[in-house]
């Protein structure tokens, strides 16, 4: 079997009690990765780069390869006139905006390209959720980015720690709206209340939750199974070294695939 | 249907730049030699006008111009030269590509094996996988394509622990969904004997070119990148 195929059965319904679906399920998702990762398939995270910088880097860039071919020309038509020192200034300028270009997309092109191939793909369950800012983006309903905090696990390899990642989200969910056990989770009830940026950074749970970790994300509708938010499971991509903004994504439910739907089916998101 | 007209025809529109836009887009990065080329104009103009001064100054001056301005003047005119001719030396790979498949590819028919549900209902490309095959026998039989992808279906929801290294492969790719991954090849003993027989992801048009049925895709047999393969629009025939 080379590296992009998985010997697995062809995955239908998969129920949270099903151990040996779920365990296909979670090496399915495993070997999804792998797929993307073979035939350098990154738009399906996002496109590189991806983060790590200001958002209009891209755009700067590509301003710098216009404006060097701009000023190269312009270089070629003043030559007629003088070969002076404008001549030179107006390379010199050029050749400025070619070395602009490799340096605003060299980091952030390097850094998602780290984070594509280090990521492995584990799955979260949904605390809270708030629409996000219109003003940041919104898709084509006009619906404005879901603010999702997430409790993620890379430790969930079978239905049982999957039950308990869920319990972990349930208890967790109840201390936020003050009708549970709040014990061992004042930290992390203070981190959700204050938290003003979703910029996929984690912070670590705690061992009250496992050690798992919290994640703050944003997500459209169309990304979560079923189009909208109905499931409190969802499988997120992090980077296992870096814990840092953009070192997350929430993956979207056609990345992985109908099986991992009728799972999150399972699961419902209980809004408060 | 002449697959050989047909293939005239589509050089004849690609060498008037109108194929291009009628098949799947394509990232073909940042292109430089369209910049090259576009450079070619300035030079034409900045070369014109260095002449047209030396001339103005011999008149006013009645001496012979400087070497180093004759030397300037030539080295534009060879920049011109070099701009208008080696432009397309800086095709990148993915343009190259491309290139190779709009004027060379043979016109295939082809079957498919998995496509949307809503293909065809409305104006949207959508992903989907079919078969094809480079054996000439396809152009009188293309019908056995159809009973290939048929087989190839059947794959889809079959344990893939249970099938043979090369029918796994398949069964993954069409089971995992992710377009557009790299074209693979078809067994012998799923092919029905056809010779050079791939499964490849490709883009469905909504108002697909079709042949008896099946949808007429252009391939280059020598790549299996997911570019190689382009489906056919039906306004390749009416541009």
């Amino acid at each position: 079997m080379n590296d992009a195929a998985w010997t697995g059965p062809a995955l239908r319904d998969v129920r949270p009690d099903d151990d040996g679906a779920v365990r296909a399920l979670l090496r399915e998702q495993a070997a999804r990765l792998e797929v993307v990762r073979k035939d350098r398939l990154w738009q399906w995270f996002g496109g590189v780069p991806s983060g790590f910088g200001h958002p209009a880097r891209d755009l700067w860039s590509l301003y710098c390869a216009f404006a060097f071919v701009a000023l190269v020309g312009l270089a070629f038509v003043v030559v007629g006139f003088t070969r002076g020192p404008v001549v030179w200034v107006i390379l010199a300028l050029a050749v400025l905006c070619l070395v602009a270009r490799v340096l605003l997309r060299r980091g952030p092109v390097q850094r998602t390209l780290q984070f594509y191939g280090r990521a492995v793909v584990a799955p979260a369950v949904v605390v809270a959720a708030e629409r996000g800012d219109p003003e940041q983006g919104v898709d084509a309903n006009g619906q404005p980015r879901l603010r999702l905090v997430l409790l993620v696990s890379r430790d969930v390899d079978d239905a049982a720690s999957l039950a308990r990642l869920v319990e972990s989200g349930r208890r967790l969910r109840a201390a936020l709206h003050e009708d549970g056990d709040t014990e061992g989770l004042g930290e992390l009830l203070a981190a959700i209340r204050d938290r003003e940026h979703y910029d996929d950074t984690r912070i670590d749970a705690g061992a009250a939750l496992d050690r798992a970790e919290l994640q703050f994300s944003e997500a459209y509708d169309w990304m979560l199974p079923g189009d909208s938010l109905r499931s409190q499971l969802l499988f997120v991509l992090v980077d296992p070294e870096d814990r840092g903004p953009d070192c997350a994504r929430v993956l979207s439910s056609t990345f992985c695939g109908d099986a991992a739907e009728s799972l999150a089916a399972e699961l419902p998101w209980e809004a408060a | 249907m002449n697959l050989s007209e047909l293939r005239q025809r589509l050089t004849r529109l690609d060498r008037r730049d109108k194929l291009d836009s009628m098949l799947a887009s394509v990232d073909e990065g940042v292109p430089w030699n369209d910049f090259v080329w576009m450079l070619q104009f300035p030079a034409y103009l900045g070369t014109a006008i260095l002449i047209a001064m030396m001339v103005k100054d011999y008149a006013d001056t009645r001496q012979d111009p400087a070497d180093v301005d004759v030397l300037v003047a030539l080295g534009m005119a060879v920049l011109c030269v070099l701009l208008r001719f080696l432009h397309p030396l800086l095709r990148n790979r993915m343009q190259r590509l491309r290139r190779r498949l709009r004027r060379r590819a043979p016109v295939l028919p082809s079957a498919v094996v998995q496509a949307h549900s809503s293909w065809g209902e409305d104006d949207r490309w959508y992903w989907g996988t079919v078969v094809l095959s480079f054996d000439p026998v396809i152009y009188d039989e293309p019908q056995r394509l159809r009973e290939i992808a048929r087989r190839l279906w059947e794959l889809k929801q079959t344990d893939r622990g249970t099938l043979p290294r090369a029918h796994a492969d398949l069964a993954w790719m069409l089971y995992h969904e992710l377009g557009p991954c790299s074209s693979l090849p078809v067994p012998e003993d799923l092919a029905d004997g056809l010779e050079d027989c791939r499964m490849v992801a490709v883009r469905l048009p909504p108002d697909t070119l079709m042949w008896d049925g099946m949808p007429m895709v252009l391939a280059l047999r020598d790549s299996n990148d997911p570019a190689a393969c382009a489906v056919l629009p039906q306004a390749v025939l009416e541009g």
